[in-house]
């Protein structure tokens, strides 16, 4: 296409614009009239619409349609819905123990996987230094971070698989040793899925806690340095302070992503072994698409979405008390 | 698929497991074809009881059958004759009861140090149910239609399965594919899995290089009073619901006929066919291995036809694991077993 026929070709597509003008005009005419702070505010708004109203529909509106179905009998064919209150949540709260083992064992990995953020950090402070071939060391650490869970949770699997088909458990059987039950034994499987999830996430935290040190001024080592502090005391007064933030940032993200495990679970042990593994967000799969209680699974979700609310509100008051996000 | 239904787009015709019928059917989604078969040329009189069974719903037909398929014993003859457990002609001498079953199992251990049977362990439902329904009486649905599952043959069927995971007759903490693994390298001498996978062991032992040599299928193992399996069926199904548009059914009904026609091509697999014409046909009956487990057909459990019948295996693989690991006593696994079920049935 050469630049004649080019120019053309933008020229229509501008002509094409001709059929907003009834909207465009009459607000350009408004606009106009606005004072001029206004006008900047207005404009803002105008330039934010488009996707104001996508996550408005896409995002707000389903938040607001689960505390609506919570209180229904909604079977996921869209058949028999029913307005039930709170029968969904006093099923849930008063006899439904199935739901109270997935709730602790959620907690349970939550609290297995906050480590994550230290081993993350623990890489990022051996990867923050100036030697040859870093970028390649720093990619290898990431690398998991960008696999799908399916295939993390079928290696995985596959390396503790309770036999002596299982990779840790063909080695130990050299030993004449083993075989380990890993994936069939309750608390084995929990620390399983949990060293799973460490492992492909761990590239995450590493990353973000890479960026704030990168952040830190030399200078204040080089200041430190010249007063005598050691690096013991460097890390104390001048890393660990500098970390707050990406230290506050992972933490609220890492417990929220620990409550809503479900790759995982779900690839490497269904859910057992005799529902060991359970998550709450395996719960809700379960009872939503194998039991097609949709209401039911959602009334979970909104429970889950109450305790993850207040978490987060905890660990932000937490941390503006510390001087984070001041 | 439900996403479809709850849009108001579903297929014109689809496959569906004979157990989920109930669901489906009870709530108006399915398209009864008792009174339209007959003018598409299908002879739903011609299905076997069996495969019948898995398409019914409250009298009426919802499905025609594409398969019965269930659980079936999977034999390694080279190990049983080398543990002496051959006939003269040499075919595994199958043991019917108990005892008998018990004695060939110390026997077999005994002879070659491997385990007698093979399963996967995080699966046990199935197994369970089919020794549940060998005993007198034995049944998971009690007469209002609830599960019943805390039953006196529920626990003789699970202790049984501990007993012979704790006397090491069967191999243990293994997943399906790790099950059917040692079997194909002759590492046991049988295993329980589906008459899916008959084509293709008969077609491992055809490999020179495969470990296992001569094959062998025989119906699930009779232990208690009578044979049965753990059975199941693919169905076709019309979900247009029950004032479907008259030219797509017609349609539907005629690719129907076409499929119901060749059936016999289906059963290629392993699995059965489900008209009796094709059941008893020389052509049939020519396929490999089909006469060694021609009993599984009149075997097979049909599960209850109640809408519960969805959670069954989910939460019943679950507690029978917790019972098997020793998480919990096997009482107390049938009792919530029971309680959960009952919660799912209920609940409104």
């Amino acid at each position: 296409m050469n630049g004649l026929s080019l120019g053309r070709a933008v020229e229509g597509a501008l002509n094409l614009l001709d059929v907003f003008s009834p909207v465009v005009e009459p607000y350009r005419r408004f606009h106009e009239n606005l004072p001029p702070k206004a006008q900047q505010t207005v404009t803002a708004f105008v330039f934010i619409l488009p996707f104001g109203i996508l996550y408005a529909i896409f995002t707000i509106l389903p938040i607001f349609q689960t505390f609506y179905i919570s209180l229904h009998k909604w079977e996921i064919m869209g058949t028999n819905i029913r307005y039930i209150g709170l029968k969904n949540f006093e099923r849930l709260l008063t006899r439904d123990t199935q739901f109270h083992q997935a709730f602790e064992q959620t907690i349970l990995f939550v609290a297995l996987t906050i480590p994550i953020i230290f081993v993350g950090l623990f890489f990022a402070l051996m990867l923050n230094r100036p030697i040859k071939g870093i970028g390649i060391f720093r990619t290898i650490f990431y690398l998991p971070n960008i696999i799908a869970v399916t295939v993390i949770g079928l290696i995985w699997a596959r390396v503790f698989a309770s036999s002596d088909r299982g990779l840790i458990n063909a080695f130990l059987e050299n030993f004449n040793a083993g075989p380990i039950p890993f994936l069939d034994q309750g608390n084995l499987a929990t620390l399983v899925v949990s060293f799973t999830t460490l492992w492909w996430t761990v590239g995450f935290s590493m990353l973000i806690f890479l960026a704030g040190l990168q952040d830190i001024s030399q200078a204040l080592y080089d200041a430190a340095e010249v007063d005598g502090a050691n690096r013991r005391q460097q890390f104390r007064h001048i890393t660990i302070p500098g970390l707050r933030r990406p230290f506050a940032f992972l933490c609220i993200l890492q417990v929220i992503a620990s409550f809503q495990i479900f790759g995982q679970v779900d690839v490497m042990t269904g859910g057992g072994p005799a529902g060991n593994t359970r998550t709450i967000v395996y719960n809700i799969f379960e009872t939503s698409f194998l039991y097609f209680q949709v209401g039911y699974g959602t009334a979970m979700a909104v429970i889950m979405f109450a305790v993850l609310l207040v978490i987060s509100l905890f660990q932000l008051a937490l941390f503006r008390d510390q001087g984070v996000g001041s | 698929m439900n996403a479809n239904l709850a849009a108001g787009t579903p297929p014109d015709i689809m496959v569906l497991h004979g157990r989920r019928i109930p669901n489906y059917a009870s709530r108006g989604l399915l398209t009864p074809l008792g009174d339209v078969l007959a003018g598409a040329g299908i002879d739903a009189d011609d299905l076997t009881e069996s495969a019948r069974g898995f398409v019914e719903y409250n009298g009426e037909l919802y499905g025609i059958p594409l398969d019965l398929h269930g659980h079936l014993w999977h034999i390694n003859v080279d190990h049983w004759a080398a543990a002496g457990l051959v006939n003269d002609d040499g075919s595994p001498d199958i043991p019917y009861g108990m005892d008998e079953f018990m004695s060939h199992a110390e026997t077999f251990k005994e002879a070659t140090g491997m385990p007698f049977l093979g399963m996967w362990t995080n699966g046990l439902s199935r197994n369970w149910m089919a020794l549940v329904y060998q005993q007198e009486g034995g049944t998971v649905e009690g007469d209002d239609g609830l599960p019943d599952i805390n039953t006196e043959a529920g626990l003789n069927a699970l202790n049984f399965l501990i007993m012979l995971r704790d006397e090491g007759h069967i191999t243990d903490n293994v997943d399906y594919g790790a099950a059917q693994e040692i079997f194909l390298n002759g590492e046991n001498g049988g295993h329980i899995n589906g008459t899916w996978v008959v084509n293709f062991y008969d077609n491992q032992v055809a490999d020179p290089e495969a470990p296992l040599k001569n094959y062998y299928v025989h119906n699930f193992p009779t232990v208690y009073d009578q044979p049965a399996a753990w059975a199941g069926s693919h169905a076709w199904i019309i979900p247009q619901g029950s004032d479907p548009d008259p030219a797509t059914l017609e349609a539907t009904l005629t690719f129907l006929d076409y499929l119901n026609d060749n059936n016999i091509e289906w059963a290629r697999t392993g699995h059965s066919a489900v008209n009796t014409s094709v059941v008893n046909s020389d052509v049939y009956n020519e396929y490999p291995h089909r006469q060694e487990y021609a009993e599984f057909v009149p075997s097979a459990v049909i599960p209850p036809r109640e809408n519960w019948s969805t959670a069954f295996e989910s939460v019943m693989d679950e507690e029978l694991s917790a019972a098997m690991i020793g998480e919990k006593s096997p009482e107390q696994a049938l009792a919530d077993a029971q309680t959960r079920l009952e919660d799912f049935a209920l609940f409104e």
